[in-house]
């Protein structure tokens, strides 16, 4: 990491912070469903195993700036942005850019809780965006962070400044070969939307197996700005992903969508939350998984409206379809709201694939297998049809084609 | 055998969590005789520990479903699958678990 002496202050307290903090024990609320021992945050510190070359996944698609990471280091980056962006390396920026970052990184995911601190205490590579006031950014920044078995811990930090009236989409891609030893991996994304800008932040986890990984991601959205952010868990074999939008000006406009395939002995939890700190502000939380073999899945939604937001606008889906006997879903859709005037959702559904609509397809010859395929397809066309490039909408259709068969 | 905890850290009619290996179990006292089940429930993940005991059953605290102690099956519902059951005994006011499982936890994931 660059020598900032503010950085490097800060990362000596959250080190401080890690260390001294209670143990978390498993029986905390938020933790019930995912140990913390699984995430690496307790017991002993991850080995280092024998290194895998590192995934290095072919991406359609035109890009404004490709950035990698292996095994937590930078290790390349292409494209040039224009207009005053500015694309690189987190690590660079903090006394590169120190006006820009100082005021805000840290500042959504802290460090006062044991994931945030050992995240700030450890990242030393990172993606940072930051496009200028009224600027449109046509084509995405992808930043791929891979893991190659080489070292037991690998972390990974994104801090993406949108100013007034820009707008951008940014992709963070996780990938690994099957890795023979354990990776335990942790992310944070801090994701600044000011006044009227637009972003679109897209998570695609898509580890091997032996790779365990903790992701946060905060989004503060502006007055009238709009956030998306789009997750899609994979693969990996305990993977938590918790993203919180916070609708922080008046008709911010917030969405959550997710889409989830969990199968073999994969354990995915996923906690989303929309905050409403301010009146008039509209979010949607849209989560959909399929659920396989011995596989587990767990949401947690959460739509908080504290005293002070009226005219709040604000949904929650989650939907699960469970492929076989064995494989589990859990949901928990939750409302926090201490605001009246306020027009709040929230849904959370666990079915298996319905006989009839098996039978229907089998009748008109269509093999058991495809007519399964078929169904979970549908199934998740309603967040894939969000997915506004066209290449990613292709190449998450293609995946999980991949694990029904599979 | 591990050594998991002193007899009198379990009243009669009580229970109590402990670490075996990494894996939380909960310890019973049924009228002096101390049994040792897998702590967390089936059905949503609750700890056992701390539950209300009823002869050899014990309850858990989140949604009420009872488990047998001795055997682990689920008694009542909501839960419906059973919990591992480990052996378990007690020499000079010491509690001894075998950490081996009777089966495996149906959610658990071990290591």
């Amino acid at each position: 990491m660059a020598s900032a002496a503010w950085a490097e202050e800060a990362r000596a307290t959250a080190e401080k912070t890690f260390t001294t903090l209670p143990a978390l024990t498993g029986q905390e609320e938020e933790w019930r469903f995912t140990p913390p021992a699984d995430l690496a945050l307790e017991g002993p510190e991850p080995a280092a195993g024998e290194g895998a070359p590192a995934a290095t996944p072919q991406v359609a698609g035109e890009r404004s700036v490709r950035l990698s990471f292996v095994d937590g280091d930078a290790a390349g980056a292409e494209g040039a942005p224009y207009g005053g962006v500015i694309v690189g390396n987190l690590a660079d920026a903090l006394s590169g850019h120190e006006g820009l970052v100082r005021e805000r990184l840290y500042s959504l995911v802290g460090f006062a809780d044991k994931p945030g601190a050992l995240n700030a205490a450890r990242w030393d590579a990172g993606t940072f965006v930051y496009v200028p006031r009224g600027i449109h950014l046509e084509l995405p920044v992808e930043a791929v962070t891979s893991a190659t078995g080489a070292t037991g811990r690998v972390f990974g930090r994104t801090l993406v400044i949108v100013e007034e009236g820009a707008k951008a989409t940014v992709i963070d891609r996780y990938a690994s070969a099957d890795l023979a030893g354990r990776v335990n991996v942790s992310t944070v994304v801090e994701l600044f939307v000011a006044d009227g800008g637009e972003l679109e932040h897209v998570s695609v986890i898509g580890w091997g197996a032996g790779v365990r990984h903790h992701a946060i991601i905060q989004a503060s959205v502006g007055k009238d700005a709009k956030v998306r952010s789009v997750v899609v868990t994979l693969g990996g074999d305990v993977v938590r992903v918790e993203p919180t939008l916070r609708c922080v000006g008046s008709g911010a406009d917030a969405r959550a969508l997710g889409l989830y395939f969990a199968s073999g002995d994969q354990h995915f939890e996923h906690r989303v939350v929309s905050r409403h700190e301010a009146p008039n502000a509209y979010s949607n939380l849209l989560y959909k998984g399929a659920i396989k073999d011995t596989a587990h899945t767990v949401f947690f939604g959460n739509l908080v409206v504290p005293p002070g937001a009226p005219g709040t606008d604000a949904y929650q889906t989650n939907r699960n379809l469970v492929l076989n006997e064995g494989a589990r879903a859990d949901t928990i859709p939750f409302l926090e709201i201490e605001t009246a005037e306020v027009k709040c959702s929230h849904a959370g559904a666990v079915s298996r694939v319905d006989d009839e609509h098996l039978f229907y397809l089998e009748s008109r010859g269509v093999p058991r297998d495809t007519a399964k395929q078929l169904i979970v397809e549908g199934f998740c066309q309603e967040v894939l049809d969000e997915v506004e490039l066209d290449e990613l909408r292709g190449e998450l259709r293609t995946a999980i084609e991949r694990k029904v068969r599979g | 055998m591990i050594d998991v905890a002193a007899l009198e850290e379990v009243a009669e009619g009580d229970s109590l969590r402990v670490d075996v290996d990494g894996t939380p179990v909960c310890l019973v006292n049924v009228e002096g005789s101390v049994y040792a089940i897998h702590d967390i429930c089936t059905h949503a993940l609750e700890g056992l520990a701390g539950g209300y005991v009823e002869g050899d059953r014990i309850e858990c605290p989140r949604h009420g479903a009872f488990f047998s102690v001795v055997t682990g099956e689920p008694v009542t519902p909501p839960a419906t699958l059973a919990l591992p059951t480990f052996a378990c005994e007690v020499r000079d006011g010491r509690v001894l678990v075998n950490p081996t499982p009777s089966r495996p936890h149906p959610l658990w994931r071990t290591a």
